[in-house]
């Protein structure tokens, strides 16, 4: 796991040339190490145990199948060093991709849109939360979880601010985290993390990414 | 005399190619068999010799007529040349029981006069005394015998004939009662009946090319020879072409004439059969030439959202890349603000990209599966839409098919049956795979077939699937209540 405030140091997968060396550019310009790049997923296995990056940073769709080797080549780094940080990007969010990369890795390991590159800081601030092996989920999952019907009907139930907190809470927000983003004090985002957490029926707890887990589960097993 | 006149009765029946009318040869050959045996000196060399001699020849005369007659010479390779072939060797053929009973008793004849004479010989001069042989004076049981060798091919003969002359009479009976209108199977069931062979098939030749199809229309080759000796008879028409061919098992003891008969007798009714099985090839090819156009949909779908993703996609993501990058270089206000809107602008692009790529090929169907697809159309649509049942993988093409069906009938529920909640149940059952969609909602009054639906009947109908609607109890008190059930084959 890394520590210090060295600069992070990053491998990039992805197979569209293009798309890697804008996004390196743009990583490089913000003071984020890329230590090496690779285009198919017996490449990145190579360069990722040369380089010993913080994190990887990989497109979930490659040679040769074209669907989500990313998710694969994800599995066998996470076996060889559970230390690492893995974010997979993806064009599409697909539900059940993300939620099987979470049922196998306890942290450190992410799944974002790639339209994401837009906010750099925020892609930043989330290659450093995987770098430190927190959960890292895009909203837009959430968001489809949020929009399944039943899904829909029991968050009736939730008050607006606190369908907020939930969100940011299954994205993997601390409660710092989501105090700065809604712009309230934490003794409100606690008792609002604490409501939520009662109304679902899941014990409270002070671990981000448990808590993650917990809503994930809690909401997969209501939209199946 | 007497054993002259019966051996020359026989002779005018024994079956003999070319040579029909043997009586008179075989007459005179006894009479001098006989002259031999009653002891006249100078009869008794040329007798025997005509007489053994004359056997040998009839014996091997039936061999080569068993051999011209079989079934392995009367195919051929080409259909066109059979006709001959049949005629040469068609009328008068007694079948292959009686020609080899002839050879068979043409040699029994021929050994037993050998042994007489010798025997005879070997008496007079008293060296081969054997116990048994009951002498010269009383050979009657011999010449009983030879006698009973020879009257029997005749009577088999003549059974042959009575029997091949009945077995046509049937043929004509069982053709006159041809049923109309006549089906292709009916015809085929029917010479199946009176040629008594389960296995005749009738074969119709393309009208605008080569090749012939069967009875349902699918394209044959009959131009092969088939093992297991089938034998194919041409049916010309009036302008000689060959309309069809019939193809019966050529291990069976087959009639030619009745063939022929049944052939004739069927003339009108099989042309009107083979327009039947011309019909249903074309049908067939259109079917086939429709299930080729809804896959080639298929595909390029799949090819057009890989395209999409892989090019214009990429190029938007790079380009999101680069406006980032300038907007953290721009100074001006101006440039920082329009860089921003050109942001925003792109970020729109690019869902309205994404949107499209789904709504081509949604990528949970290439990774997950059916099942992940179709829950994932709760996400974005007005519906409800729960989703039972399991599939497991199955052919892409399948799953895209069915996926687009239940997309479609999802819509049409919602907009023209304002259906608010659906549960769709997939299974696959006995090689279908069957999408079960219950909704609330409430079908319009007119009984048919909604005009919303007609266009997912007819893609489904192409890949020999289907689509049926039917109102159900209600599903909840007031909400009405509507099953549509959608399958295709799935191997």
């Amino acid at each position: 796991m890394r520590q210090g405030l060295d600069p992070l140091r990053v491998t990039l997968v992805d197979d569209s040339m293009l798309f890697r060396r804008g996004l390196a550019a743009l990583l490089t310009d913000v003071g984020v190490e890329i230590v090496g790049v690779a285009a198919t997923p017996a490449e990145a296995m190579v360069r990722i145990g040369a380089d010993r990056p913080d994190v990887v940073v990989m497109d979930i769709r490659m040679a040769p199948t074209f669907t989500n080797e990313g998710l694969q080549v994800a599995r066998e780094l996470k076996s060889r060093d559970p230390d690492l940080g893995v974010l997979l990007l993806s064009a599409h969010v697909e539900v059940v991709s993300a939620a099987s990369l979470f049922d196998e890795h306890s942290g450190g390991v992410g799944y974002l849109l790639k339209d994401r590159v837009d906010a750099i800081e925020a892609l930043v601030a989330d290659m450093h939360r995987v770098a430190h092996g927190e959960l890292v989920l895009d909203r837009e999952v959430v968001e489809k979880l949020f929009r399944r019907r039943k899904n829909a009907r029991l968050l009736e139930q939730f008050s607006d601010r606190e369908r907020t907190v939930l969100q940011l809470m299954t994205e993997g927000r601390s409660n710092a985290g989501i105090a700065s983003e809604m712009h309230v004090a934490l003794k409100t985002v606690e008792t609002y993390v604490a409501s939520a957490l009662a109304k679902l029926g899941l014990p409270p707890s002070p671990d981000d990414n448990r808590r993650v887990l917990a809503v994930l589960a809690w909401m997969r097993a209501r939209s199946e | 005399m007497a054993v002259a006149c019966g051996y020359g009765w026989s002779g005018y029946v024994w079956p003999v190619p070319g040579r029909p009318r043997f009586g008179w040869w075989l007459a005179v050959c006894g009479l001098l068999w006989a002259g031999s045996l009653t002891g006249i000196r100078w009869v008794v060399a040329p007798g025997v010799v005509c007489w053994v001699g004359l056997w040998v020849v009839l014996a091997a005369g039936a061999v080569v007529l068993g051999r011209d007659a079989s079934p392995a010479a009367l195919i051929s390779g080409r259909p066109g040349q059979r006709g001959a072939d049949q005629a040469q060797h068609g009328r008068g053929f007694p079948g292959r029981g009686v020609v080899w009973a002839a050879t068979s008793s043409a040699l029994v004849i021929a050994l037993l006069s050998v042994l007489m004479v010798t025997l005879n010989a070997a008496g007079v001069t008293g060296e081969w005394a054997v116990q048994w042989w009951p002498g010269p004076a009383r050979q009657g049981w011999a010449i009983a015998a030879q006698g009973f060798c020879a009257v029997t091919v005749p009577v088999m003969v003549g059974i042959a004939a009575w029997r091949r002359r009945s077995a046509r009479a049937a043929v004509s009976a069982l053709l006159a009662q041809l049923a109309t209108p006549l089906t292709v199977e009916g015809m085929q069931a029917t010479l199946r009946a009176a040629l008594d062979d389960p296995t005749a098939t009738v074969f119709y030749s393309l009208p605008d090319g080569p090749g012939f199809i069967s009875a349902t229309g699918e394209p044959v080759d009959v131009s092969v020879d088939e093992p297991g000796g089938r034998l194919v008879y041409d049916v010309a028409e009036h302008n000689g072409e060959i309309a069809a061919v019939l193809s019966v098992d050529g291990t069976r003891d087959i009639d030619p004439v009745r063939v022929e008969i049944a052939l004739m007798a069927c003339g009108p009714a099989l042309e009107n059969t083979r327009l039947q099985a011309v019909l249903s090839g074309h049908l067939r090819a259109v079917r086939q030439s429709r299930a080729h156009i809804v896959q080639a949909a298929v595909t390029e779908r799949r090819r057009l959202a890989r395209d999409l993703h892989d090019g214009a996609q990429q190029y938007l993501l790079a380009l999101g890349t680069n406006l980032v990058r300038a907007r953290q270089k721009a100074t001006q206000p101006q440039a920082q603000a329009a860089i921003d809107v050109a942001r925003e602008q792109l970020q729109v692009a690019l869902r309205k990209l994404r949107r499209l790529g789904r709504d081509l090929y949604p990528p949970a169907l290439e990774t997950e599966g059916l099942t992940a697809a179709l829950e994932s159309l709760s996400e974005d649509g007005p519906l409800d839409v729960n989703v039972a049942g399991r599939t497991g993988r199955l052919d892409p093409a399948v799953e895209i098919v069915i996926y687009l069906t239940v997309r479609e009938i999802l819509e049409g529920l919602s907009a023209y049956c304002l259906a608010t909640c659906v549960t769709v149940t997939v299974s696959v059952q006995a090689g279908r795979l069957l999408a079960e969609i219950t909704s609330d909602g409430q079908l319009g009054d007119d009984p048919g077939i909604p005009s919303w639906l007609s266009v997912v009947i007819d893609r489904m109908q192409a890949v020999d699937g289907d689509v049926s609607i039917k109102s159900s109890p209600e599903s909840a008190p007031g909400r009405g209540g509507i099953c549509v059930r959608a399958w295709i084959p799935c191997g």
